[in-house]
């Protein structure tokens, strides 16, 4: 009887793998979503324009707030150290950023952290991380726990995969989510403010401010802490900057500086240095383009401007 | 603790299997009870802790009744019964249908949180104490009793299951065995595949448009994907969270009742009612209908027994008009049917060429009380029968007006300008819908699928391992991936019939 049963469980074992198998070959062989095919476009393109680069450089890290928030070309005019815009898609989640900023960072880096401040209180993999693993990085399984492999090979449903093949079939006529206009510091080239709609400004200006989450100021997440460790150990300097964020008077009070005093510890007791106050990132709404954390161009240059200028400012001390 | 969480199915069953499994080899079947109703309790308390001193209290006084009632000694029955029966009724007024009289007589509403299953351990304890003064039931005794009622698998939604039933088989068969593990958690498995990879998926595209549908105008499309959507995620969901049930029963050696026959190929409203929610039809029919007399009384009584059968049955689904309307609704279907079958000859009624007249009448009746059952309001219910025929309304995505370079207005005046469901969706649910329903008329059902009845337990399994074996194994490996969608990649959701 208990051969029966071992062979009934290694069946429908086998089945499983099979049907995973099967699951995985037919995500990679189908159309991939807008998003899919845009992050691996940015991806693409920022490495290639970081690969170009000899010597150190500076890489601004995040997700798409620091895509459409700064300007890799204007910070390495005014600092003078090649800079490489590294903001990819936020949906990825911490995690990934930071999993593959260290694939492309070397000694003698310096890295900005410019992560969502939402992304570092929520470190399970999202949808768009999983369709984009089974896409096209694999090997990224092996670098998780157990509990986030199961998330990720099951977490791009079948519903999904049916709702993204439909999406997919409509002709992407915007000019923007194209990875086409990404240059060569990995910046976003395109003028959003020209296609800005009366919708996006109407959701802008009628937008509530970011949450807090409660932080324990000597506890970083554990994936950013594990940064910290393999940026110590491979002599990568890091520091913090903050995504430009719609402008409330809510993030003058003592609630939010707080909250952002505790985030930039998770920094300073590891050695990273802290590129500004979170206010003078902020911007006016005028600079600003379809959601609190997407600056447009007007915004990115401000944005720069602040960071080069923290930057340079740590760089001459060093 | 949902019966598809990882925490449910990776640490709560297991414990419980090994608990109990090591209770009955060390101390016996009592043992082994009294450690089937701690883990219950537990399994209860996850939920709401205080209503763990409902469900005590109620098999309390249930049992103390039924002791009364099992005596030799006492005189007065009947006001004993009585007594019972109105005790468990008034808790369930108090908890679940106080704030629907306050509000239906313009008072505000009062802060009552509904014990979980109420309604279910409520109905079974008043058949108990009924089938105990019937005299079906013999000896009782507390921990076997309560053992009964507090039985996780059925706690929460059902089956409804008959004391002198159930504990024959605690008595004999109680056991946590491998091969019986293995039977169980291949049907477990065909449930929690009914509920995540099919019930859940649909829920996400049809509850936007129920939600739709309480403030604005619906479109034609929209609200036939919403009904059919509706029935479909209703069966998947119901059926299979009974089907979990009883996969998780047979772990313990016990074999609850079937609750669903293919309840969607009926050909008539009666054969409906007796394939869908079985044990709450028997349980209506053996203790309301039959009491009020059922069929042996004239005519009109017997209809009007129907229908206050049926109406009982609705408002004890919710406390709502709209599960009074949908109970009201089946009722007057039972009445047509049974005015149809004293009317029309046989040869029209048996006739199998009209029968998939039969079925469609039958079926759509039953979406169309569904709409009821699902809505949030009356009003929204009916936007949403008013709109499945009104093709007037009719609006397709634009997307599909682009691929087919088909002109606004054709065919049938169809406009494709997208005011209704998203092109997406309409996808999804043409899928899901497409599947769905393919398995709920073509597919053999779980009973079948998984043959476990024939091989329940005690049954001496065939010496070989055939074909039908090694397809078995695979059919439950890919049940097992389909629903480790919904175990591993989503939050969990609560199974419709827990609010009932």
């Amino acid at each position: 009887m208990k051969n029966r049963i071992a062979a009934i469980v290694s069946i429908a074992l086998i089945t499983i793998m099979a049907m995973m198998a099967g699951w995985i070959g037919l995500i990679r062989l189908t159309t991939p979503s807008i998003q899919a095919n845009w992050t691996r476009g940015l991806y693409d393109r920022k490495i290639a324009a970081a690969h170009q680069i000899d010597g150190p450089r500076i890489f601004l890290i995040g997700g798409s707030g620091t895509h459409y928030g700064y300007s890799g070309a204007d910070i390495t005019r005014l600092t003078g150290l090649q800079t490489i815009n590294f903001g990819i898609h936020a949906g990825l989640g911490m995690p990934y950023l930071l999993y593959r900023a260290k694939k492309v960072l070397r000694s003698g880096d310096f890295a900005v952290l410019i992560i969502e401040v939402p992304l570092n209180f929520s470190t399970t993999p999202t949808t768009v991380l999983s369709e984009f693993v089974l896409r096209y990085d694999l090997r990224y399984l092996l670098d998780v726990s157990l509990k986030d492999d199961l998330s990720l090979l099951f977490g791009y449903t079948p519903l999904d995969f049916i709702a993204g093949w439909a999406r997919s079939r409509i002709p992407w006529t915007a000019e923007i989510g194209r990875p086409e206009t990404v240059g060569t510091n990995g910046d976003e080239t395109l003028e959003v403010s020209h296609i800005q709609t009366p919708a996006d400004r109407s959701n802008l200006l009628n937008a509530g401010p970011m949450p807090t989450w409660p932080v324990d100021p000597n506890q970083p997440p554990p994936p950013l802490q594990d940064f910290f460790s393999w940026a110590t150990k491979h002599n990568v300097r890091f520091g913090i900057a903050w995504t430009p964020l719609l402008e409330k008077s809510d993030y003058k009070t003592l609630k939010y500086e707080n909250f952002y005093h505790d985030i930039e510890n998770w920094y300073k007791i590891n050695g990273g240095v802290v590129l500004g106050n979170h206010d003078e990132y902020n911007q006016p709404p005028e600079n600003m383009f379809d959601f609190i954390m997407h600056a447009n161009e007007k915004g990115r240059k401000a944005a720069s401007q602040v960071l080069a200028r923290h930057l340079s400012e740590v760089l001459t001390v060093q | 603790m949902l019966f598809t969480t990882p925490q449910f199915i990776f640490l709560f069953l297991p414990i419980c299997l090994i608990f109990v499994g090591l209770a009955i080899r060390f101390t016996g079947m009592k043992g082994g009870f009294i450690a089937l109703s701690l883990s219950s309790i537990v399994f209860y308390a996850q939920w709401h802790l205080p209503d763990v001193l409902v469900i005590l209290s109620s098999i309390a006084v249930n049992f103390t009744v039924a002791y009364l009632l099992s005596s030799p000694k006492t005189k007065h029955r009947f006001p004993i019964l009585f007594f019972g029966v109105a005790v468990n009724i008034l808790a369930l007024i108090y908890y679940k249908y106080t704030n629907f009289i306050l509000t239906n007589f313009g008072y505000s509403a009062i802060n009552i949180i509904l014990p979980l299953g109420i309604s279910f351990f409520t109905f079974q304890q008043i058949a108990f104490i009924v089938d105990i003064y019937r005299g079906d039931v013999g000896k009782i005794v507390f921990s076997n009793y309560a053992v009964t009622v507090l039985f996780f698998p059925h706690l929460i939604a059902g089956p409804l299951i008959h004391y002198k039933a159930i504990m024959d088989q605690f008595e004999r068969n109680f056991s946590v065995k491998l091969t019986n593990i293995v039977y169980g958690f291949s049907i477990f498995t065909v449930g929690l595949a009914k509920k995540l990879a099919i019930a859940d998926p649909i829920a996400i595209i049809i509850n936007p448009i129920f939600q739709k549908s309480q403030v604005a105008p619906l479109e034609f499309f929209s609200a036939w994907a919403a009904s059919l959507g509706y029935t479909a995620q209703l069966y998947f969901d119901f059926s299979g969270y009974s089907d979990m049930a009883i996969g998780i029963g047979l772990m313990f050696g016990i074999v609850l009742p079937m609750n669903f026959n293919s309840p969607y190929r009926s050909t008539s409203i009666i054969e409906f009612w007796r394939r869908w929610h079985i044990t709450l039809s028997l349980f209506l029919r053996d203790y309301l209908y039959i009491p009020l007399g059922g069929n042996r009384v004239p005519q009109v009584r017997w209809y009007t027994n129907l229908l206050i059968v049926m109406a009982i049955g609705g408002f004890w689904h919710g406390a709502g008009w709209n599960f009074i309307i949908w109970g009201g609704l089946h009722g007057i279907y039972l009445v047509t049917n049974h005015i149809w079958r004293r009317n029309i000859p046989n040869k029209f009624r048996e006739n199998y060429i009209l029968h998939p007249i039969y079925w469609a009448i039958t079926f759509f009746s039953v979406i169309f009380a569904w709409d009821f059952f699902r809505a949030p309001t009356i009003h929204s219910a009916i936007n949403i029968i008013k709109y499945m025929f009104c093709i007037r309304n009719a609006s397709l995505p634009g997307e599909i007006g682009l691929f087919t370079h088909i002109k606004n207005g054709h065919p049938f005046g169809i406009l494709y300008t997208g005011t209704g469901i998203t092109f997406p969706n309409l996808c999804s649910i043409l899928v899901y819908l497409i599947f769905g329903y393919a398995i709920i008329l073509m597919c053999p059902n779980s009973e079948k699928l998984t043959g476990v009845r024939s091989k329940i337990i005690g049954a001496a399994p065939p010496h070989t391992f055939g074909l039908r074996d090694v397809a078995q194994a695979m059919l439950v490996g890919a049940l097992l991936w389909i629903a480790a969608f919904g175990v591993f990649g989503a939050a969990p959701s609560e199974f419709l019939y827990f609010q009932f």
